[in-house]
């Protein structure tokens, strides 16, 4: 929610972006910092994890074809200007 | 102290693993993947309860709010670039959206996946910041939802554009929705090497995949329980 209300504040111009612009260009620039202590919480659940590791290798790679095809597609049907 | 050591070998790891992608530039050496997996390796090497490492962690996680909200800035800026193609890209988000939902949650049902497995899987799609807070308010794995989203990110950014050249997509507004659709921080840097029109579209499509992912994924796990 904070996200849609950035883009409509920076869109009316409530906020000027050079305020927002080098923050948010450091935070997203080692946004993969962020993720670590994210990811290794998985050691903490590697016990529920463990016995599904096959679905959850299958659905992640089914889910990224499936998003891929189904947006690409329709946008090169239906897009005006090639 | 003990918080303070983890956060500090936290950013050692990270920033060591991003000098080595950096000057390798190999996919596989994605920085996030690599660090998660060294501070692993590093607290089980050590010994050290998760918890422990925790209490450093989530100094850094904090910051993860602020910047899902960071990620509204280039979105912003691609506003305008939405106008032109407005229905064709609403059409292809929305439909998107729901497709890497509703594959991630079916597939992994049929394969056997435990209820709070399948919630983790359902919002892949969304990049992950955004991915962590879908499944922590659905009741899943946050850490796993993390990894899941990056992982396929990377797999995503490495193989999304054979993918579609192989499907027969030429197009470069659709070149640039999908890979940020469907591997978004990744695939936008990615689309990005592709040229200035796929960039701009990854990273719009990144952005309104995070909200529609958001919105959809707690009424796609509803509805299919």
């Amino acid at each position: 929610m904070g996200l849609i209300a950035l883009s409509v504040l920076l869109e009316i111009r409530v906020l000027p972006m050079a305020w927002v612009r080098a923050a948010a260009e450091l935070l997203v620039r080692h946004l993969a910092l962020l993720y670590v202590p994210a990811g290794v919480a998985l050691l903490a659940y590697w016990g529920a994890v463990r016995h599904d590791i096959v679905a959850i290798t299958v659905a992640a790679l089914a889910s990224l074809v499936a998003v891929l095809l189904v947006v690409s597609h329709t946008v090169q049907r239906l897009e005006r200007e090639r | 102290m003990t918080p303070l050591l983890w956060i500090a070998v936290t950013v050692v790891v990270y920033a060591t693993a991003r000098v080595a992608y950096d000057r390798t530039r190999l996919a596989v050496l994605n920085p996030a993947i690599v660090s998660i997996a060294a501070v692993m390796i590093i607290l089980l090497a050590t010994r050290t309860p998760y918890v422990q490492y925790e209490r450093g962690g989530q100094v850094i996680a904090f910051w993860l709010g602020p910047a899902v909200v960071a990620l509204g800035l280039p979105l912003a800026q691609q506003l305008e670039r939405v106008r032109l193609n407005l229905t064709a890209i609403s059409l292809a988000m929305v439909g998107g959206s729901l497709a890497g939902i509703v594959v991630a949650v079916i597939v992994a049902r049929l394969l056997g996946a435990s209820p709070t497995i399948v919630r983790s899987l359902a919002p892949r799609s969304a990049t992950t910041p955004i991915a962590i807070a879908i499944t922590a308010r659905l009741g899943g794995i946050p850490a796993l939802s993390a990894v899941v989203s990056i992982a396929s990110g990377a797999l995503g950014g490495f193989a999304g554009v054979a993918l579609l050249r192989l499907t027969g997509i030429r197009s470069r507004l659709a070149t640039g929705l999908a890979l940020g659709a469907a591997a978004h921080g990744l695939g936008t840097a990615r689309a990005a090497d592709e040229g200035d029109v796929e960039g701009g579209a990854a990273g719009l499509a990144m952005g309104a995949m995070g909200i529609l992912t958001a919105l959809l994924a707690p009424i796609v796990v509803a509805l299919l329980r």
